[in-house]
C-alpha cells in the first residue's frame, strides 16, 4: 500500500484516530507520519530502538494514540517520576516503555484505565512465581472469581452473577475472620 | 554451550519440518513467556553496567537448564549484520540492528525448539515452537522453562497485576501466542480483509509476515494474542486456539471454493509458479514469496504431486537476502540476490521437487 498523504512511498504505519466514535484510518509512509504530530509514538515505534520486536509496536502505537490521544500530558503530570528508578510519565508517553518494575506502583494513576481498556481487565489470573508458597483460596481465588463475574455480567447471565458475588463475600469475609 | 553462530546452512530449526498439525496452513507456532527480575531496571533504561551484570548472570544460570545446555549461546554484538538478519529470516529474532545491542543475548536449544532471549526489551523472554498449529505444546514446554527460572530468581512480580514487564501491554500472565498461518485461499477469495479485521476487534495483533497492508508477500500472515492480563494461561491459549481453528477452518472453505470455481485457474497459478521457481534465473524476494505460496497452495490442494516435507519453509527462509548472503559469503548487490536467489530455488525444485 502506498502511503495516503504523499502518494509516493510505500506506508508501513497505520494511523487509526477516533473521531467522534467513529474510526478513520489512514495509511502512512515513515516521512508523513514523522511530519504528522499524532503519530509521534507510532513512527519511533515503527522505526525501532534496534531491540524491539516488531510484533507489537503498529497495534501498540495505534493503541496508546487512541486512549493518551494526541495531546501532551499536562505539565505536572509529565514531571513526575518514579521513585525508583527516576524515569519519568514524559518519557514513558515518548517510548511506550516503563523504567523499571517499581514504575507500575509510580505511575498506578495513569496506567490502570490505560490496562482496563487495553486487556479489558485489571487483575492479574494466572501463574505466580512458585505456587507451591501461595494460597490456595486466598486473593487470587477472590480475583479469579471477580473476572468470572465480569464476563457473567457482560453475557447477562444474572443468575451466575449472583452467585459468583456471594460466593466473594463469602471468600472476603473468611479472610476478614482469619 | 556453543558460541558461534550454528551451521543453519546445515540444520534448519527443526520446527520448520512441517510435521505438525494443520502444517499445511500453520507453519509455527510460539509460546512466549515475558519475565523480568525485581531488582533491576528494565533494559531499555538500564545502563551498561547493570546490562552486563543481568546478562552475564542470566547466561549463566539459562546455560545451566539441562533443555538449553548443549545449545547455543550468541551474544548479539558479537554477530554481524548478515547474521543477525538471518536469525530474524528464521524468526528467531525481531528486527535488529549491530548497534545498541551489547549485553544482548539469544540462547537455543540444539534443536531450537526452545529460546530464551536476553536483554531484548525485557530481561528474560522464554520461547517454545512447535511446527505446526500446537499452542498446547508450546505452552508446556515453555512453563517447565519458567518453573527452572523462578528456582533461581526472583521475578517482578505484585499479587494484582502479576508478572511486571517492560511494556504494559504484555504484564499479568506475560504471555503471548503466535501463529504462522498461510492464507492464499482467503487472500484469493477476496476475504482477507474481512477476516483479518474481526481477529482484530478480539484483541489479536495480526500482521503480514513479508509486507504490510494490501502488500503482503507470499500470503503469510502472523498473528498472535494481545491481552495477557485477567486470564490465566490456559484461558489465553484455549481462546487463541479457538479463534486460530476457526481461520483454519475458513481457509480451507476457501481453498475448496476457489478450486471449484475455477480449476483451471487455479492449476495454472500452480503449474505456472513451480515452473517459473524451476527455470527462472532471476527471481526478486517479491516474486520468489509469491511463487512459493502458490506452489504451496498447489501442493495443499493436490494438485501437484506433494513435495518432501520442510521443503518448501525450508526454501522460505532460506531464499532470503541474508541466508543467500550467508551462503555466498559476502554482500549481494541487488542483481546478484536475483541470481542467487533464482539459482537456489532451481535447485531445490530440480532434484526434489515433483
Amino acid at each position: 500500500m502506498t502511503c495516503q498523504r504523499c502518494g509516493k512511498r510505500d506506508a508501513s504505519i497505520h494511523l487509526i484516530e477516533l473521531v467522534d466514535g467513529d474510526r478513520k484510518s489512514l495509511w502512512l509512509c515513515p516521512i508523513c507520519a514523522g511530519k504528522d504530530e499524532r503519530t509521534d509514538g507510532a513512527a519511533d515505534a515503527a522505526k525501532g530502538d534496534g531491540t524491539s520486536e516488531p510484533v507489537d509496536s503498529e497495534s501498540l502505537a495505534s493503541f496508546l494514540g487512541q486512549v493518551f490521544g494526541p495531546a501532551e500530558p499536562a505539565a505536572e503530570d509529565a514531571a513526575r517520576t518514579c521513585t525508583s528508578c527516576g524515569y519519568s510519565l514524559k518519557q514513558f508517553g515518548a517510548t511506550n516503555r516503563l523504567g523499571c518494575p517499581r514504575c507500575y506502583q509510580s505511575f498506578r494513576a495513569r496506567l490502570m484505565p490505560m490496562l482496563a481498556s487495553f486487556h479489558r481487565h485489571v487483575s492479574h489470573l494466572g501463574k505466580a512465581p512458585r505456587p507451591d508458597t501461595g494460597t490456595a483460596n486466598g486473593p487470587g481465588e477472590i480475583a479469579r472469581i471477580r473476572v468470572a463475574l465480569e464476563k457473567a455480567i457482560a453475557a447477562e447471565d444474572f443468575e451466575e452473577a449472583a452467585r459468583l458475588r456471594d460466593r466473594i463475600r463469602q471468600l472476603e469475609s473468611r479472610e476478614e475472620d482469619a | 554451550m556453543n558460541r558461534f553462530f550454528p551451521d543453519f546452512q546445515r540444520q534448519l530449526p527443526a520446527w520448520f519440518n512441517e510435521q505438525g498439525p494443520h502444517a499445511d496452513i500453520v507453519l509455527a507456532t510460539r509460546a512466549e513467556l515475558v519475565r523480568n527480575l525485581n531488582t533491576f531496571p528494565f533494559p531499555d533504561h538500564a545502563s551498561d553496567a547493570e546490562l552486563g551484570t543481568v546478562c552475564g548472570d542470566l547466561c549463566r544460570r539459562l546455560s545451566r537448564f539441562a533443555p538449553l545446555a548443549d545449545g547455543w549461546l550468541l551474544e548479539l554484538d558479537k554477530l554481524e549484520d548478515t547474521q543477525l538478519r538471518a536469525l530474524q529470516e528464521m524468526q528467531l529474532t525481531g528486527r535488529l540492528t549491530p548497534t545498541g545491542i551489547r549485553h544482548r543475548a539469544l540462547m537455543l536449544a540444539p534443536d531450537s525448539t526452545l529460546a530464551a532471549a536476553v536483554n531484548l526489551q525485557d530481561h528474560i523472554r522464554l520461547r517454545a515452537y512447535a511446527s505446526g498449529f500446537a499452542p498446547d505444546a508450546c505452552l508446556a514446554k515453555v512453563l517447565e522453562l519458567d518453573r527452572l527460572l523462578e528456582a533461581e530468581v526472583e521475578p517482578a512480580y505484585v499479587d494484582d497485576l502479576g508478572y511486571l514487564t517492560s511494556c504494559p501491554t504484555d504484564v499479568g500472565t506475560g504471555l503471548h501466542f503466535t501463529s504462522l498461518l498461510h492464507l492464499p485461499g482467503l487472500v484469493l477469495a477476496g476475504e482477507i480483509e474481512k477476516v483479518l479485521n474481526a481477529l482484530r476487534q478480539l484483541q489479536f495483533s495480526v500482521r503480514g509476515l513479508f509486507g504490510h497492508g494490501d502488500t503482503v508477500k507470499g500470503a503469510i500472515f502472523r498473528i498472535s494474542n494481545l491481552v495477557t492480563l485477567g486470564r490465566d494461561e490456559q484461558e489465553i491459549g484455549e481462546d487463541f486456539g479457538v479463534h486460530v481453528a476457526k481461520i483454519i477452518t475458513y481457509e480451507r472453505m476457501a481453498r475448496d471454493q476457489i478450486y471449484q470455481r475455477d480449476p483451471l485457474g487455479v492449476e495454472d497459478l500452480a503449474e505456472r509458479s513451480l515452473g517459473v521457481l524451476r527455470r527462472a534465473r532471476l527471481l526478486t524476494a517479491q516474486e520468489a514469496f509469491d511463487r512459493l505460496s502458490n506452489v504451496r497452495l498447489g501442493s495443499g490442494l493436490g494438485i501437484l504431486p506433494p513435495l518432501a516435507a520442510g521443503l518448501l519453509n525450508e526454501a522460505l527462509v532460506r531464499q532470503q537476502t541474508a541466508h543467500l548472503e550467508l551462503a555466498a559469503g559476502r554482500i549481494l548487490s541487488s542483481r546478484e540476490k536475483s541470481a542467487a536467489r533464482a539459482a537456489f530455488l532451481r535447485d531445490v525444485f530440480a532434484t526434489t521437487g515433483p
